[in-house]
């Protein structure tokens, strides 16, 4: 009897816990994109190795940006996150914002942030 | 005398009926309907092919099907007093007053069934007004949007504007640069908007999708079906018209069937023996009678 119920208590969360796990095709992206960021500020990863790793973060972003632009449900959410992602293109949709600028994904993002080459070679590091 | 009570008798109901139609319109037929089962999907479609989509909504209705049963009788009735009316010369005496009876029976038939006509019709043309303004509401109603979702739409629409226009220049840097594969997805996203692209065109240049332009700017969905009610307004003022032609004619009517009766009525004391009402005696005539005692 115990046995039982507690499966049905289990089966039920489990069931509630997968309708609030669902992600659109923003909050995919957005994941994506927090790695993409993470390999760029990676400070101890290589850079044969970021260059590997990018290439394939900028195949999956690219795909996950044409879902997002292309999902008509977002035409009527009214999700803070949709509103912003929409509002800021510059830095959501990363690989197809940088195409569009013809730089890097790298150099796109971190000017877009006000993080010019400039900034960071007169940048130093002070106690 | 028997004669001219039968015929009066005939006559005075057919008077009084044409004067009662002259000054009352009859009720339709309560069992005419027509419910429009038409959703608001339409709305997508051009004024034109709206109203076709409206007209056939009607021809499938028990109303249309009742004003075509009512209109062919009409004009059966129309072709019997026509018939009467040409051969009416030929008869004398009774069988003349007979066939004049019958065209002015005839003739009141034939407005009792025209009013009954326009009344469907009215109900056609009402309905057809009401389902006009619902589906201007609905219109209306998912045009209006707030200046935020307004400004949404906009951006979701910039976006794609603005990718779309790298979609080339993204392809071909992602096969050179990461020396990768393209994905399942990217191939086929690719396929789809060449595809969606095409089609899209096709739709904008199609004739039977061509949208009114007025002064150089678009007429949008409940301008044109402002139009359509308009239209029908107009036929209901025309109809009110016609409702009064059928007044017109009952009254005239009525004024025949008046001297009709007058006519027969003088026929009928006529042949009464052929003897007229002799005036009453008067005493002079008799006043011998009183005098030799």
């Amino acid at each position: 009897m115990k046995k039982a119920f507690l499966i049905t208590l289990a089966s039920f969360a489990t069931l509630g816990m997968a309708a609030t796990a669902q992600a659109g095709s923003i909050e995919n992206m957005e994941r994506e994109r927090a790695l993409i960021i993470g390999q760029i500020l990676d400070p101890a990863m290589s850079s044969q190795m970021r260059w590997e790793r990018m290439g394939y973060s900028k195949r999956r972003m690219a795909d996950l940006e044409r879902i997002a632009l292309n999902d008509k449900t977002l035409q009527d959410s009214r999700k803070p996150s949709v509103l912003r992602a929409f509002r800021e293109y510059e830095l959501s949709f990363l690989v197809h914002a940088a195409t569009e600028s013809q730089r890097p994904i790298t150099v796109h993002w971190l000017e877009t942030m006000g993080l010019t080459t400039s900034d960071l070679m007169n940048a130093r590091v002070s106690k | 005398m028997s004669k001219t009570i039968n015929s009066l008798s005939l006559i005075l109901p057919l008077v009084s009926g044409i004067f009662l139609l002259s000054n009352h319109t009859l009720a339709a037929a309560n069992s005419s309907v027509w419910q429009p089962q038409i959703s608001e999907k339409i709305l997508m479609l051009p004024s034109k092919h709206l109203e076709n989509a409206v007209e056939r909504d009607f021809a499938s209705s028990l109303l249309a099907n009742d004003m075509q049963t009512l209109d062919e009788d009409i004009q059966s009735k129309v072709a019997t007093i026509g018939k009467l009316q040409e051969n009416q010369h030929l008869y004398e005496g009774e069988e003349s007053f007979e066939v004049t009876h019958q065209i002015i029976a005839g003739k009141r038939d034939y407005l009792e069934m025209m009013s009954g006509q326009l009344d469907l019709k009215r109900q056609q043309l009402e309905t057809k007004r009401n389902l006009y303004q619902r589906l201007m509401r609905q219109a209306r109603a998912s045009s209006i949007q707030s200046p935020q979702v307004e400004q949404h739409h906009l951006a979701i629409d910039a976006a794609r504007v603005r990718s779309g226009a790298v979609e080339t220049q993204l392809r071909d840097e992602l096969f050179f640069s990461t020396n990768l594969e393209e994905s399942k997805f990217g191939s086929e996203y690719a396929e789809n908007r060449a595809a969606i692209e095409q089609l899209r065109s096709a739709i904008s240049d199609h004739p039977a999708n061509q949208r009114i332009v007025i002064n150089g700017e678009p007429v949008t969905k409940a301008e044109e079906l402002n139009g359509l009610m308009l239209g029908v307004e107009a036929e209901l003022a025309l109809l009110s018209m016609e409702e009064e032609v059928i007044g017109y004619m009952a009254k005239l009517l009525s004024l025949d069937a008046m001297a009709f009766a007058e006519k027969v009525a003088e026929a009928s004391w006529q042949s009464d023996d052929g003897s007229m009402i002799q005036p009453p005696a008067s005493p002079r005539q008799n006043l011998k009678m009183f005098i030799t005692f």
